[in-house]
């Protein structure tokens, strides 16, 4: 029974010199192993000069420090960002075009045939165009604001 | 026996000493070993969430051409943080160049070059800077069709640009992808009712109505989808009905205002009231 166990602790043991000086390269652990326990890194030091002659890039465990930054904080990290929530639309204006304006929100004078309005004209009375939809829809209740944000009730 | 518990002790005081490596020993190594890359993208990734930007563009600018996506992601991050995007946009670069078919990289490049865009003054440089976010959305999207976020993205950048085909056409195909969703009924009603797409508006807003029943806005769309085909009884009368069933809703109640205004001009002029 007892030799059972030797047996498997030393192979234990071997099995993880040999991983920790693979992996550690010549500031691992397997040194420390090795200065301790000498017998033990015959096989270790076999194994690295099979795997890999050059000293490999330390690579620990899971880091004491916290973990790696990942993608979904970064997503998170984005969503918070001013940068990306706030409406650039101001910053378009050279490359719209003008808004499409329809019969309901047109003036009268243009539901009568005449030319469209300049949309940086000043708006004559009773001219409203349908760029005004977003300011008016901007200033009720949030739910109503329309955009692309899931903004409308689900049923 | 006693031998092996001191073996098994000693084997375990090891283990736990290989994982608890703190950052001046991480650092002392980097002395030692600059070439650890490992404890390096480890070490920077202790400084991002220290919010220790400097250090973590210091500890890995000079290595993106061996970093793994742990270390791009930090970079970048740091980047982001010190509002340096177009830093953000290099580093996601060689990201998505190194991992091409990871729509992840993609997404977070296309969010970059919208960080961009916000703080660029240059008109000229911010129209190529936002065609280069709608490639990288598309191109998230032709990897991972599924992915929604880069959709929602790719459509609000549309939208925010007025750019009405581009996002109607991806409306009708996100509603081939993900469903009927009440917000891309919504959005295609709004569109095609501001566009003049008339038939397209009288069935996209009647369905968005199925759908979301309570949401007043696109009761205001289809009504100046009837009102523009001229069936203007059935939109006086979905106008009374909303402005009765929305009475807080300041756009259905200033809808059917405008509506009942210009009707009546319209009236006056044509000589039928006085």
């Amino acid at each position: 029974m007892i030799k059972m166990r030797q047996i498997m602790t030393f192979v234990l043991m071997a099995v993880w010199a040999q991983g920790a000086f693979a992996i550690e390269g010549d500031n691992g652990l397997g040194i420390h192993i090795c200065q301790a326990r000498p017998e033990l890194c015959v096989k270790a030091t076999k194994s690295v000069s099979i795997r890999d002659p050059k000293p490999q890039p330390a690579r620990r465990g899971p880091a004491s420090v916290g973990s790696s930054f990942t993608f979904a904080e970064y997503v998170a990290e984005n969503a918070a960002n001013p940068a990306l929530s706030r409406n650039i639309a101001d910053h378009q204006t050279a490359f719209v075009d003008p808004p499409i304006q329809t019969s309901l929100l047109l003036s009268d004078e243009n539901k009568n045939g005449a030319a469209p309005a300049d949309p940086n004209a000043v708006q004559q009375p009773g001219a409203v165009p349908i760029g005004v939809v977003q300011p008016q829809s901007a200033t009720i209740p949030a739910a109503n604001t329309g955009g692309f944000s899931n903004s409308g009730p689900i049923h | 026996m006693k031998i092996m518990r001191s073996a098994l002790l000693i084997f375990i005081w090891m283990s736990l000493s290989a994982y608890a490596l703190g950052p001046s020993e991480m650092e002392a190594d980097l002395k030692a070993n600059p070439g650890h890359l490992n404890t390096r993208i480890e070490l920077a990734n202790y400084y991002l969430k220290q919010k220790s930007f400097a250090k973590v563009v210091e500890l890995l600018n000079a290595y993106t051409d061996q970093l793994n996506s742990s270390g791009f992601l930090a970079l970048a991050n740091a980047y982001s943080n010190r509002k340096e995007y177009l830093d953000e946009v290099r580093v996601l670069n060689l990201l998505t160049q190194k991992e091409p078919e990871d729509f992840h990289w993609h997404f977070l490049l296309g969010q970059a070059y919208l960080k961009e865009i916000n703080i660029q003054g240059d008109i000229t440089k911010k129209k190529d800077l936002v065609t280069s976010a709608i490639q990288s959305f598309r191109k998230a999207l032709s990897i991972q069709p599924d992915y929604k976020p880069a959709f929602d993205v790719l459509l609000t950048t549309f939208l925010q640009q007025k750019n009405n085909n581009e996002a109607r056409e991806l409306i009708q195909d996100g509603i081939s992808k993900y469903g009927a969703r009440p917000e891309l009924l919504h959005e295609i009603c709004r569109l095609d009712s501001m566009d003049g797409f008339l038939d397209s508006a009288l069935k996209s807003c009647r369905e968005a109505i199925k759908l979301s029943p309570d949401f007043p806005d696109n009761y205001v769309f289809l009504i100046q989808a009837l009102n523009d085909i001229k069936e203007e009884k059935k939109a006086d009368a979905d106008a009374v009905a909303a402005a009765k069933k929305f009475p807080k809703s300041e756009f259905v109640q200033w809808a059917a205002g405008t509506l009942f205004f210009k009707r009546n001009n319209s009236l006056r002029r044509s000589g039928g009231v006085v």
